[in-house]
């Protein structure tokens, strides 16, 4: 049985880019380390901000909020998680399950937005009327409710489960597009603008998949180990994690250093072209007159359901023990 | 008699034939990758070069992002 480099305890694992063995302790130990690391070096949270953690109900975001409840007394925020009931059947049913059970047993306030009932559509059924990929329209309506639920209870930054791989990943594919403007997305955080939009963090960016995983699952709290019936496991991204893991193997540590040098050269890569503005429908960042939500919705269901939406959040924040 | 694994989030069991085998000797029978699966024996998390028995409960989770 191998043991913990560190304290001989049984180990759980082996670090393969650090060469030593880890117990359970000093792995949960290890992590929160990186995703310390990561809050501070790249001024991620302050001391008294408030931080909205958008919650799945799988693993990535189970690790991301147990990792920063765990931190918050010692750094001094607030923790408050959100999950998007996206109506994709099964799938949601227990995903909204999962994140009801994660946010009572790290005993934090949640709040749930179920899109059927906000805007009176299904992430399905509106990739139906509007003729798009189901996963374009949802990645364009969990962007927007995030952020119109982070401004509306004047949350200081919005925390994302993306782990290593995932920006390994977008960075490969967007590298071989040759979408420069889309590598700029990729670094550990993004500025907020006052009112409009909530800067987004990345805690678990020098934290590998597995890794998450391994964390979630010795906290001990609940996630579901289910895919979205939607991702296609012939995609792009899912062959560059492949390859990208087939490399980890013959050379650990490639991930790791690919993020890390990611991170350090992000603002060399080119801002998308346009200016940011304020959506004159729903008042929500935007890069043109109005937002993509409000021009989707119109389009789609024959009203911009932006105000409709943040009429429904504002509510519920009203009706709730949150406030800003 | 073999080391009986269950695969996660597949749900399927699947028999290793041997007694006594490497975490990774069973990740690589099922032809998964080392840096996106994990073995999991009697609710332990285990390294790669442990050495599981047959008779003992194990998991295997491949790790996913849910999408």
């Amino acid at each position: 049985m191998a043991r913990c480099s560190i304290c001989g305890m049984p180990a759980v694992t082996f670090v393969r880019y650090q060469r030593r063995y880890l117990c359970s302790r000093h792995y949960m130990e290890f992590i929160e380390g990186k995703v310390r690391r990561a809050l501070k070096r790249y001024r991620m949270i302050g001391e008294g901000d408030t931080v909205l953690v958008a919650v799945s109900g799988g693993k990535d975001s189970a690790a991301v909020l147990g990792a920063l409840v765990r931190l918050s007394r010692e750094m001094k925020y607030r923790v408050v998680a959100l999950h998007i009931d996206l109506g994709i059947g099964e799938y949601s049913r227990k995903s909204r399950e999962a994140a009801v059970s994660l946010a009572s047993k790290l005993g934090i306030p949640l709040i749930i937005i179920d899109l059927k009932e906000a805007i009176g559509v299904t992430i399905p059924e509106l990739a139906r009327l509007s003729k798009r990929p189901v996963c374009s329209v949802c990645g364009l309506v969990k962007r927007y409710v995030t952020n119109a639920v982070a401004v509306e209870i004047g949350a200081n930054a919005l925390a994302l489960g993306h782990n290593a791989d995932d920006l390994a990943v977008y960075n490969l594919k967007s590298f071989i597009n040759q979408d420069l403007e889309a590598i700029s997305k990729l670094g550990p955080k993004t500025e907020s603008i006052e009112g409009v939009a909530v800067g987004r963090i990345r805690p678990l960016y020098e934290v590998y998949e597995k890794e998450a995983f391994l964390y979630a699952f010795l906290l001990g709290v609940p996630f579901i180990h289910d895919e979205c019936p939607y991702v296609d496991s012939r995609s792009i991204e899912r062959r560059l994690k492949e390859t990208l893991n087939v490399l980890e193997n013959e050379r650990p540590g490639t991930k790791m250093m690919m993020v890390r040098n990611l991170a350090k050269r992000i603002r060399d890569y080119p801002k998308p072209v346009g200016f940011i503005s304020r959506c004159r429908v729903c008042g929500l960042i935007s890069s043109g007159e109005v937002c993509s939500f409000c021009r989707l919705t119109s389009k789609t269901l024959g009203e911009a359901k932006g105000p409709v939406l943040r009429k429904y959040i504002a509510k519920l924040i009203a009706e709730s023990s949150i406030s800003a | 008699m073999g080391i009986k694994v269950k695969l996660v989030p597949d749900n399927v069991m699947v028999e290793i034939d041997a007694d006594r085998a490497k975490a990774s000797h069973i990740l690589s029978k099922l032809r998964l990758d080392p840096e996106s699966a994990v073995v999991i024996v009697d609710g332990k998390p285990v390294p790669e070069d442990d050495y599981v028995e047959a008779g003992s409960n194990v998991v295997v989770v491949r790790v996913l992002s849910g999408g």
